[in-house]
């Protein structure tokens, strides 16, 4: 669950690929003898979602199709745009549906995860070195980097902007509803608690917090 | 693209997604760190796989159903770029800069050190 209480740095999930056991175990609380049916829904949502990346990433290599004495743009614009997709739906979309256990498989293990591809990042760049451009090659290894972390960075917060939004309307919402009840504003710990529940396990609220001061 | 090859690529695609997540999760369960060490295994074996297969096809003795079946689907959706990347922002934004530094010095060092290993047995076999 949210790890919520040192507010010292944000703590994503590390595999965030894996991570959605805990979601399993939250929907499926009590339901044990229904897990190893859950896990073979899981596999087969994933399964889904490689297929639709897998073929939409040729989809891409087909438009763009990388030649050995060129820049791979194809990779580098399927790799960087599914980074972005993957912060933003890790922060944003699967808190809103914090119970939904095919969401994360099927778009983010699934889906972006066979969309974006490390092996032929890896073998384009080697293509380019033997062909002799290493400039090129050294290129598009850094600027894949690069543009990959900070696009996860921009999916990540243009999610929070979004979630900071969505949270001051309800807030506000409810302020308007019941004023009096609520004891100390948007910011209080009704609406927190609610935050929290939404957030998960995938973003610490004091992070969120944080940004709001 | 012709649909024999698209339908190779999805079945590539409907194999290495549950692959990548099992392998994943039988990895973290084994190790104690919370350094994504299964998307680096992840990676590392698959850039490995799609030199291979890189080489052969470059010998001439991959045919291109394969080459699709095994490479662009299979390899491509078994190792991923967006967990990599993700991970590594994960471990900046947990202060850790120096564990975020070496995740991608080694995972992009020994991805291409794997990929040219693969395309040079591929290509002398």
């Amino acid at each position: 669950m949210a790890t919520a209480g040192d507010g010292a740095a944000l703590r994503l999930p590390l595999d965030p690929d894996v991570d959605f056991e805990s979601d399993v175990e939250v929907a499926a609380h009590g339901l044990r003898r229904g897990s190893r049916h859950s896990q073979a829904i899981i596999v087969g949502a994933l399964a889904l979602g490689g297929v639709l990346g897998a073929v939409s990433r040729s989809g891409v290599a087909l438009a763009l199709p990388a030649e050995t004495d060129r820049f791979p743009w194809g990779t580098f614009l399927v790799n960087v745009s599914g980074s972005a997709a993957l912060g933003f739906i890790l922060i944003l979309v699967l808190e809103r549906f914090p119970r939904g256990r095919l969401a994360r498989p099927v778009l983010g293990t699934g889906f972006l995860g066979a969309y974006t591809t490390f092996s032929t990042f890896m073998v384009e760049a080697v293509e380019l070195v033997r062909a002799g451009h290493p400039a090129t090659a050294a290129s598009y290894l850094g600027a894949s980097v690069v543009a990959g972390l900070v696009a996860v960075w921009i999916g990540m917060a243009s999610a929070r902007v979004a979630l900071r939004a969505e949270r001051r309307r309800r807030a506000g919402r409810s302020l308007q509803e019941d004023a009096g009840d609520t004891v100390d504003g948007p910011r209080g710990a009704g609406a927190s608690l609610e935050v929290r529940t939404l957030l998960h396990d995938v973003v610490v609220l004091d992070e969120i917090e944080a940004l709001d001061r | 693209m012709t649909l024999d090859l698209l339908l190779a690529v999805a079945a590539g695609g409907f194999v290495g997604a549950p692959s990548r997540y099992l392998l994943d999760r039988a990895i973290s369960r084994r190790r104690e760190s919370d350094l994504p060490w299964g998307t680096f295994v992840i990676n590392a074996t698959g850039s490995l796989l799609l030199g291979f297969l890189t080489g052969l096809a470059l010998a001439g003795r991959l045919p291109d159903i394969v080459k699709a079946l095994l490479g662009t689907g299979f390899c491509g959706a078994y190792t991923t770029f967006s967990a990599f990347t993700f991970e590594t922002v994960g471990l900046l934004e947990g202060g850790r800069i120096l564990d975020a530094l070496g995740n991608v010095v080694v995972s992009v060092a020994v991805g291409l050190g794997a990929a040219a290993a693969g395309l040079a047995i591929g290509l002398a076999l």
